[in-house]
């Protein structure tokens, strides 16, 4: 096995202390940052975003998992600007008003991030006011609402109101999830995209911003 | 009122339906705690849990709250004063011949490594809601979740405290590899390890199973463990349809599924979210 496909392998088993150790290997080798993170800590976790939508894999690995991806990332942060990493956008990322379930949003959170993206993670209970500061504030492109219950849903459409009323509809893509939320329910509400798991999420957010 | 394990061996026993989706019918919104929501508008919560014994519920609905999950809503100093009221509130309206429940919730936390909420978090917020439930007296526990750790420990509350019956019920999903809960476990993995623990009674509850996925789970459960059933679905996956949620299965759906579930083991049959008195009343016309 490569020293990549090690990172990866202890990465998917959710080995936090060993993908850091390897990292930090890999780094003295030589080997290139940007293919650390791309063959090495990515590389895991997709494997993770699959077998947990192929239900092979489960929310306390996932989490597990996220974990030892970060210990990889705490590592090559400081490195990843000067080797040419971008993000590969900036999302904003809650739970809405009235809402405190929050597991599916940090799943997305962890794949998003997973993926290259910056998350801005609100936490819950999250206004649509909040949603739109935030998002103009730190230039994001994306607003990503979570909602468990048919009774939150609603704070969705707010929000996507509040968007439009600050004249930003057509800047800012919306997506929304949930157990609860469907395609026809954003579609009504006018959110530019759903996903109905945290893997989709990710498609869905590059779709959202041509990155496909 | 004793007895409760020893009519399971002649009798089927019918559940309540669940507190939330009744209550938000009744003026509760569905945000915030429910069982604070409960100590607020007592009435309505006595009627609720009586318009489900006339139709012929044995287990009254309860409303108790782990103080884990009160955090949440930033009401875990009112856990002892909530617990107490809203058991005494059971209380009061339940006759001797029916039985009071005391629910132990699942946390919705994580238990290290993958969180940082301590095992001894979790049992003490257990054992606080035990010590309170026998002070005021109730029939038996159900312990409710997806994580075989925490029942665990709920399980260890109930009998460091008590001697009344346990019953550990799952929320599982369908899956492309069959059903499993949350955090991965298997109708077989659940009951034998419910049964392990020493739980007297082992069921499946809410989650995202049809009725007739339902009897599924159960049949399996039946399978991996020699414990009597406990039945308690939804009524279908909730829908936001014109500003209303609704759960599409009806009294008729779930009274024709109801003997299935009896034949798969479960000799105690309720309903989670969206299941109504009229849905009970159905089921207990069909199976009594």
């Amino acid at each position: 096995m490569t020293e990549l496909e090690e990172i990866a392998q202890n990465l998917i088993e959710g080995n936090e202390n060993e993908v850091g150790e390897l990292t930090q290997r890999a780094l003295a080798k030589g080997i290139n940052v940007i293919e650390i993170l791309n063959k090495g800590l990515l590389g895991g976790m997709n494997v993770v975003g699959e077998r947990f939508k192929q239900a092979e894999m489960f929310i306390p690995e996932v989490l597990l998992a996220a974990r030892a991806m970060n210990a990889g990332m705490n590592i090559l942060k400081p490195l990843l600007l000067s080797a040419g990493f971008r993000n590969v956008g900036s999302i904003v990322l809650g739970t809405v008003r009235g809402d405190i379930h929050e597991i599916g949003k940090n799943l997305v959170g962890i794949m998003l991030s997973g993926a290259g993206f910056e998350v801005i993670d609100l936490g819950v209970n999250v206004p649509p006011q909040r949603f739109i500061e935030v998002v103009v504030e730190k230039k994001a492109q994306l607003i990503g609402m979570s909602a468990l219950l048919t009774v939150t849903m609603p704070a969705m459409k707010d929000t996507i109101d509040e968007l439009k009323g600050a004249g930003l509809k057509t800047q800012i893509k919306t997506m929304i999830g949930g157990a609860t939320v469907t395609q026809r329910y954003a579609d009504e509400i006018g959110a530019d995209g759903y996903a109905q798991d945290a893997v989709s999420a990710v498609s869905k957010a590059k779709e959202l911003l041509n990155l496909n | 009122m004793s007895g409760f394990l020893q009519k399971l061996k002649t009798e089927v026993l019918i559940d309540s339906g669940p507190l939330s989706t009744n209550l938000a019918r009744r003026g509760y919104d569905e945000t915030g705690s429910s069982s604070w929501w409960v100590v607020n508008h007592p009435d309505v919560y006595q009627d609720l849990l009586k318009a489900f014994l006339d139709v012929g519920c044995d287990i009254a609905l309860d409303a108790s709250a782990n103080r884990l999950r009160l955090k949440r809503h930033g009401l875990q100093d009112k856990t002892r004063e909530i617990n107490y009221k809203v058991t005494k509130l059971a209380r009061e309206v339940t006759p001797n011949n029916r039985y009071l429940v005391s629910v132990l919730t699942a946390t919705d936390l994580f238990l290290p490594p993958i969180g940082d909420t301590s095992v001894d978090e979790v049992y003490e917020s257990y054992v606080e809601q035990v010590v309170i439930a026998e002070d005021v007296g109730v029939d038996l526990f159900r312990i409710t979740g997806s994580d075989i750790e925490q029942t665990g420990l709920a399980v260890k509350a109930v009998k460091d405290n008590s001697k009344l019956p346990i019953v550990g019920v799952f929320y599982f999903n369908p899956t492309p590899k069959s059903f499993r809960t949350m955090m991965g476990i298997d109708p077989t993995t659940a009951a034998r390890k419910l049964e392990e623990f020493g739980v007297d009674v082992v069921g499946t509850m809410c989650g995202d199973t049809s009725y007739e996925e339902t009897t599924a789970v159960l049949r399996e459960m039946g399978a991996a463990c020699s414990k009597y059933l406990w039945a308690k679905p939804n009524a279908g996956t909730p829908q936001l349809i014109n500003g209303k949620t609704v759960h599409p299965a009806t009294p008729e759906e779930m009274a024709n599924e109801a003997p299935n579930w009896v034949a798969a083991g479960a000799r105690v049959i309720g309903g989670c979210c969206g299941t109504t008195p009229e849905h009970i009343a159905k089921v207990v016309a069909v199976l009594k």
